[in-house]
């Protein structure tokens, strides 16, 4: 499940703004806290340093005890108690200065250093810089200044990443749902254009924006193949029709030079001869008729057709038309549909297919008892199956089964055998689907595979 | 019977075997060779029935139709057309015919099916039974009886005969069975429809001294006295 959601592209991009995002946020907080703070090191260095001159000069003028009077001076004066003074003996013992005692460990002379430390009168321990040096008598001096600021600013800037986590969630959900929304559109207008066309609309294209941007270069090369495909299927169309009407017109002709002839006879001979030419007839033209709904059902023409039918009670009229021809033949026909809802087919070319599948069970299904006719839903592909269990075919000869006028046993004369396999295989391709012979343990399973969209 | 019937057929082979075939069987036939003829003799003259080819020179039989439906000229119109598929059909049925007939077809077809567009125009009443010699079928109660006694047919059987009694003394065409009672305008490979008439033959003449369903040869079925 997380694997399909880090495939997700959509899921990508919020992840990747998101980061991005709090990383910005974090590095600039970062970048703004590190500067203020060496800034405000600075400052607190240079006064430190400043007092401490003071004081060294003081020393030098006046010795130890000056030194302690200026600091107990300071320390009375100065209204700004951030800074703080202490000077010891050279055993450690205060002389004079606003904290208690030296703290552990810090050792003389120190540039600077960052030292907890609790002032005189104060309870609060707090972070202070001093700096310190060992003067000429043995004595130690200590200046520091309490580092107030750093602290303010190392508050403010956990308080910014806690504010800025969840506002730029907010903001990277909210960017974006703005540009999934805007490319999703962009998609969708060129997924309802395809779609029409391919239900047989003659016309729609993807609407080009005029931005020069790679949306309207994906537009123009679509519409460019929508027009290769109208103009490929306009002339199959065109050819079929032709094709028909002028294979057509003699074989009509023929029929009823022959109809005519079956009329006015007498011979009794002659009247057997011609019926056995009209046969004849009736089967080229069954052949001719069947190649060009091949062709057509394959080219995508027809998906104008399609209606909303309910396939269980579809079967159940084909079990309904070949009862008694089954009855007649020891075969039981069994209806089994698991649909629970009409999808769009083309009904007429199906049933047909069905018919054909039929039909080839009847002729073909040698030592048959069984036929049974059913609707197996999954997901988006729904199978109508028909199922026997006769002598089945072989594995190796399948595909033979499939081709165009391709027969498995060439001794055979029975007409039309080895298109309606081929048609069924087209009309399952109108719908998007597929056929497929499996071995139904014994006999063969045809199922006839549709693509439906899911509600 | 003298029914009035127009031809709109531009192949002169084709036109002449039907129109031939349509005076045999007692009708009056006007024949044309274009689409503009036919448009002008089916808006003047009062048909039972246009049997209207699809192919035409000049003004196309699909464009004849459009018009004729669009002038509110209600007569049937029988499309003849090598254009069989189903898709086609239904275009034409869409576009306002009554009926859809592919080339080639046998002449007995195109006869039965006239007969019924011709019969279907002069009969407003709507039925509740039928009866047939000593065939009687209720159609309210969906039940068949036969010199007084109850024939037990199953639905499709019931369904069968009802289609049969509705064209009495009539030629039925296998492939008019299929639509009328299924509604289904496939070729059956195998002789189903020959299979269902045997076993409602059994059940309605068996025994019975006036056999009424009969096979015409050729064409299809026929129910009748004789």
């Amino acid at each position: 499940m997380l694997k399909r959601l880090y495939r997700n592209t959509m899921v990508r991009f919020a992840a990747m703004i998101f980061v991005s995002m709090v990383l910005l946020v974090f590095v600039t907080l970062a970048f703004v806290q590190q500067t203020a703070e060496k800034k405000l090191q600075q400052e607190h260095q240079s006064i430190v340093s400043d007092i401490k001159g003071i004081l060294l000069a003081k020393y030098d003028e006046g010795g130890t005890k000056s030194l302690a009077e200026h600091i107990e001076r300071l320390i009375a004066t100065r209204s700004r108690d951030q800074t703080i003074f202490l000077l010891t003996d050279p055993q450690g013992r205060p002389i004079a200065g606003n904290i208690a005692e030296w703290p552990k460990g810090l050792s003389a002379p120190t540039d600077w250093a960052e030292v907890p430390m609790v002032k005189v009168w104060n309870v609060t321990e707090q972070s202070v810089g001093v700096s310190t040096v060992r003067l000429r008598g043995g004595e130690r001096l200590l200046v520091g200044h309490i580092l107030e600021a750093k602290r303010l600013a190392q508050g403010s800037m956990r308080e910014g990443l806690t504010l800025a986590f969840p506002a730029s969630l907010v903001l990277a959900v909210l960017i974006t749902i703005i540009t999934v929304a805007t490319i999703a559109r962009k998609v969708d207008a060129v997924v309802a254009v395809t779609e029409a066309v391919r239900g047989g609309e003659n016309g729609p294209r993807v609407p080009i924006s005029g931005g020069g941007d790679v949306f309207d270069r994906l537009a123009f090369h679509i519409n460019a193949m929508l027009d290769q495909q109208e103009r490929l299927v306009g002339q199959l169309r065109v050819m079929t029709d032709g094709l028909a009407h002028d294979l057509r017109s003699p074989l009509t002709r023929l029929r009823s030079t022959i109809d005519r002839a079956l009329v006015e006879l007498d011979d009794a001979v002659a009247i057997a001869a011609l019926e056995k030419v009209a046969t004849e007839a009736d089967a080229l033209l069954l052949m001719l008729s069947t190649a060009l709904q091949i062709s057509r059902a394959e080219a995508g023409i027809g998906r104008e057709n399609f209606t909303r039918t309910d396939l269980g009670g579809l079967l159940l009229e084909m079990a309904d038309v070949y009862g008694p021809i089954c009855e007649d033949r020891g075969i039981a026909i069994s209806v089994v549909s698991d649909a629970d809802r009409a999808v769009p087919v083309h009904r007429q070319l199906l049933s047909q297919a069905i018919a054909n599948l039929i039909d080839n069970a009847l002729k073909y299904a040698e030592g048959a008892t069984k036929l049974r006719l059913s609707v197996e839903s999954a997901g988006r592909e729904i199978a109508v199956v028909v199922a026997d269990n006769g002598k089945g075919i072989p594995d190796e000869q399948r595909e033979q089964a499939l081709r165009r006028f391709g027969r498995l046993d060439p001794e055979r004369g029975m007409a039309g055998a080895g298109l309606g396999l081929s048609l069924a295989q087209a009309v399952a391709q109108l719908h998007d689907g597929r056929i497929e012979l499996s071995d139904n343990h014994p006999g063969l399973r045809v199922s006839l595979i549709l693509l439906v969209d899911p509600e | 019977m003298g029914h009035k019937i127009l031809l709109v057929e531009d192949d002169i082979a084709t036109a002449q075997f039907i129109a031939k075939g349509f005076e045999e069987a007692g009708f009056t036939i006007d024949t044309c060779a274009n689409g503009r003829d036919g448009l002008f003799l089916a808006s003047e003259g009062s048909y039972a029935t246009v049997v209207l080819d699809r192919m035409l020179p000049g003004m196309d039989g699909m464009s004849v139709l459009a018009a004729l439906r669009a002038a509110g000229i209600k007569t049937p119109v029988i499309i003849l057309s090598a254009l069989g598929d189903s898709d086609a059909r239904i275009a034409g049925l869409q576009a306002g015919c009554d009926d859809y007939l592919p080339k080639p077809f046998a002449f007995a077809e195109l006869l039965a099916r006239v007969n019924l567009l011709v019969r279907k125009g002069t009969n407003t009443v709507v039925e509740t039974e039928l009866r047939c010699d000593t065939l009687h079928l209720d159609l309210l109660a969906r039940k068949a009886f036969r010199d007084g006694r109850e024939i037990d047919l199953q639905p499709r059987e019931f369904r069968l005969l009802e289609f049969l009694m509705r064209h009495p003394g009539e030629v039925v065409t296998r492939t008019m069975l299929l639509e009328g009672v299924w509604d289904y305008h496939f070729d059956p490979g195998t002789n189903i429809i020959d299979v269902h008439i045997s076993r409602l033959r059994r059940k309605i003449d068996a025994g019975e001294e006036v056999p009424l369903l009969h096979t015409v040869r050729g064409a299809g079925y026929r129910l009748g006295t004789r």
